[in-house]
């Protein structure tokens, strides 16, 4: 019998920064949060875990990542394209602390468009910071897929992210 | 020139990625959760845990890989015109049991029990599987198998939810669970019992077989002449291999009683439904068979088998009755009207077939090999698509007016809320009137589905499961291994499997990387596992 207020209570925060990582300071995380729990109960059920926080992480990481595509929906793709083109547009800003929430919220528009697969696995690798064989083991892939997987996110994100990082990269080379 | 800006490019990129992802690792963490949000949190997760998990019959139907794991497994283990016999030798020709040989010589019909029983994994009861076999002179064989879908679930599911709604462990509760489970079992008694059955009728001469699924009104045509020369080819088909299970069990009877088979053992005599009987236990490619005959006409009085592939699963034949009346109609090879006809010719497996089932084996399975290469739960689980039913917008509005019909006999939906509020406190002739509706419209929907699934499903399994079938046929003489329990798929110079190909001189060694290399047999892997785990 699985003790679900210690489950709770030792590991609300390590889902709450997961889901935050994805979604930034968004009144609709506290959602995730919930349902990222509910969605561990019912794995539970099925199979004993063996580790929370990998499992915990895996499934924060998919219900932020499918709050940011719903949302995304809702804009519309051209809402969505509009939002990523109007930030990478922007001036960089002179204050470092908000160039680098700038560079954070592009970035996570940017996976928001990523197919559902390429962005559970970017997001495990880099904002989890897990190894390929973990990333490989919780999303029940290879991790030669996981690789691959993440080889064409990035591949992805270079293609979204290119008119703004030529310009940071310009910038970097004047200064 | 344009590969040098190309790099330059992505170094770039690289940077630009690394600052990204780093200012989102240094974000101020959120501001902590308040304690009473965090209560609120885990409230409503117990109170999910704690939910009685909702079992339909649509839900059960997930028991379809339970159910295929049983009908595959009393298939092989019958093993009736299926390849397992063209595999099995001839015996000696010393025949120190004339009688006996004559006896079988002159068998004309028989008709026999079957009970196969698949022991619970993870704490699941086990499953059991009834059927009856037929056999007419001189190679017709029918299986009739049958998996008894029951409604013991849909009880245990009224009665936990009662339970639950009154306090799990006092005296009003275990009276509400009692009362729930006494009205589910009134509600549902008179429902048709739900069973899944699959005939599988084959020809030995013809090497022709049928399976049949009434209940999808499926028919599975298998051509297996192909296959069987493809053995031929390969050195796998034995010389003078029995046409039938009798003639199988004749010649274990032979070998055993004149002490002339090596691989048969004398059980000595035991009494079964008061006869006396002769038991010998042999064991070929994996199966271990116990015979237990009549020591006069050597006809089989009880058979037992299991078999590795099948950890946990184990078969019995008995009741057999010789030389009755049969209709030929039962025999017949030809799809009955109405069914929908897949038809097959089933082609002998390869290494890349046994190549293609562990990746995908390992693929479904968190990236690991599993414990045991053979039809168990870890297997089944990870080759069998997955089971999602789709509930038909024709059976969604049959159920919305169903479910008015009853609420309005109680006096609407508002009445029935302001008395009872939610479903799980309604008393439990109400609650058991709208299961028991639910399930009779289940019921009647679930012929479409299943076939609707059985369509896609049934070629994406026999493709998977062809690596398995590869294994199953290799010979003591192939000396298989397999030692891949647990290791990841990819991990490199890790070998997971070996055998020696009939005819070949080196083996065969396949790594965990599904890379395969040719060895010599002082060559062959050290490792622990290899003695633990050998395939006999």
């Amino acid at each position: 019998m699985t003790d679900w207020d210690a489950v709770v209570s030792q590991h609300v925060e390590i889902v709450r920064c997961t889901v935050h990582r994805i979604v930034g300071n968004h009144a609709d995380a506290w959602d995730c949060i919930q349902e990222t729990f509910l969605e561990a109960v019912k794995v539970d059920r099925r199979e004993p875990v063996r580790n929370w926080p990998a499992l915990l992480r895996r499934l924060a990481t998919v219900r932020a990542l499918d709050f940011v595509r719903a949302r995304s929906r809702r804009r519309g793709q051209n809402g969505a394209e509009a939002e990523l083109a109007q930030t990478i547009g922007r001036e960089p800003s002179p204050s470092s602390n908000a160039e680098a929430s700038e560079l954070a919220g592009r970035l996570r528009t940017a996976v928001g468009q990523l197919p559902r697969r390429q962005a559970q696995v970017f997001c495990l690798t880099y904002f989890e910071q897990m190894p390929s064989t973990e990333v490989a083991e919780q999303l029940g892939i290879s991790p030669t897929a996981a690789r691959m997987l993440l080889s064409r996110a990035r591949q992805r994100l270079q293609r979204f992210l290119e008119p703004f990082y030529e310009a940071v990269s310009q910038e970097d080379e004047r200064t | 020139m344009e590969d040098r800006e190309k790099l330059h490019h992505d170094d770039f990129f690289d940077r630009f990625l690394d600052r990204a992802v780093d200012a989102v690792l240094r974000e101020p963490p959120p501001e902590e959760l308040p304690p009473e949000q965090v209560d609120e949190l885990t409230a409503v997760v117990r109170r999910a845990a704690e939910k009685p998990r909702p079992i339909t019959l649509l839900k059960r139907s997930k028991n379809m890989k339970r159910i295929a794991q049983m009908t595959i497994a009393t298939t092989v283990l019958a093993a009736i015109g299926i390849f397992a016999f063209w595999m099995v030798s001839g015996g000696s020709d010393n025949l120190a049991f004339a009688r006996v040989a004559e006896a079988l010589d002159s068998l004309r019909s028989a008709t026999f029990d079957i009970t196969t029983e698949a022991k619970g994994e993870n704490g699941q009861p086990p499953a059991i599987a009834t059927g009856k076999g037929f056999f007419l002179a001189p190679s017709h064989q029918r299986m009739e198998v049958t998996v008894d879908m029951g409604y013991e679930p849909a009880i245990k599911a009224a009665e936990a939810a009662a339970r639950r709604a009154k306090g799990a462990d006092s005296p009003e509760g275990k009276a509400a669970a009692k009362a729930a489970a006494e009205a589910m079992t009134k509600a549902v008694a008179d429902l048709p019992k739900i069973k899944f059955k699959q005939i599988t009728i084959s020809d030995g001469q013809t090497d022709k077989c049928i399976t049949l699924t009434p209940m999808a009104k499926i028919a599975k045509v298998m051509d297996m002449k192909k296959m069987k020369e493809d053995m031929k080819k390969a050195g796998k088909l034995a010389k003078n291999a029995p046409p039938d299970m009798f003639e199988m069990v004749r010649r274990i009877v032979r070998e055993g009683s004149s002490g002339s088979g090596e691989k048969v053992e004398r059980l000595g005599k035991k009494e079964i439904d008061g006869r006396e009987t002769v038991g010998f236990r042999t064991r070929f490619h994996g199966m271990n068979m116990i015979l237990w005959a009549d020591p006069e006409t050597a006809c089989p009085v009880r058979i037992e088998s299991s078999s590795d592939m099948m950890n946990g699963v184990h078969m019995v034949m008995d009741n057999f009755r010789y030389d009755v009346d049969l209709d030929p109609t039962l025999f017949s090879l030809e799809p009955p009207k109405g069914y929908s006809t897949q038809t097959m010719n089933m082609k002998m497996p390869v290494e890349e077939d046994l190549l293609n089932t562990l990746r995908t084996i390992a693929e479904h399975n968190k990236g690991k090999f599993p414990a045991k290469f053979g039809m168990n739960d870890e297997v089944m689980n990870a080759l069998m698509p997955p089971y999602k039913p789709v509930m038909d917008p024709e059976m969604q509005a049959e159920m919305k007016k169903v479910m008015e019909k009853i609420t309005a006999k109680y006096g609407g939906e508002e009445k029935l809320r302001a008395k009872y509020g939610k479903g799980k406190k309604l008393p439990p002739e109400i609650m058991a009137e709208f299961m028991k509706a639910t399930m009779t419209l289940q019921q009647k929907h679930m012929q479409k589905q299943m076939q609707k699934s059985m369509k896609t499903t049934t070629p994406l399994i026999r493709k998977r499961t062809r690596g398995i079938t590869f294994y199953t046929m290799l010979k003591p003489e192939n000396d298989p291994h397999y030692v891949g329990g647990g290791v990841k798929l990819g991990t490199p110079n890790r070998p997971i499997l070996w055998y020696k190909p009939t005819g070949g001189e080196k083996y065969h060694v396949i790594y965990a990387d599904l890379s395969v290399k040719q060895v010599s047999a002082e060559e062959l892997p050290k490792l622990p596992q290899a003695e633990d785990n050998p395939k006999p």
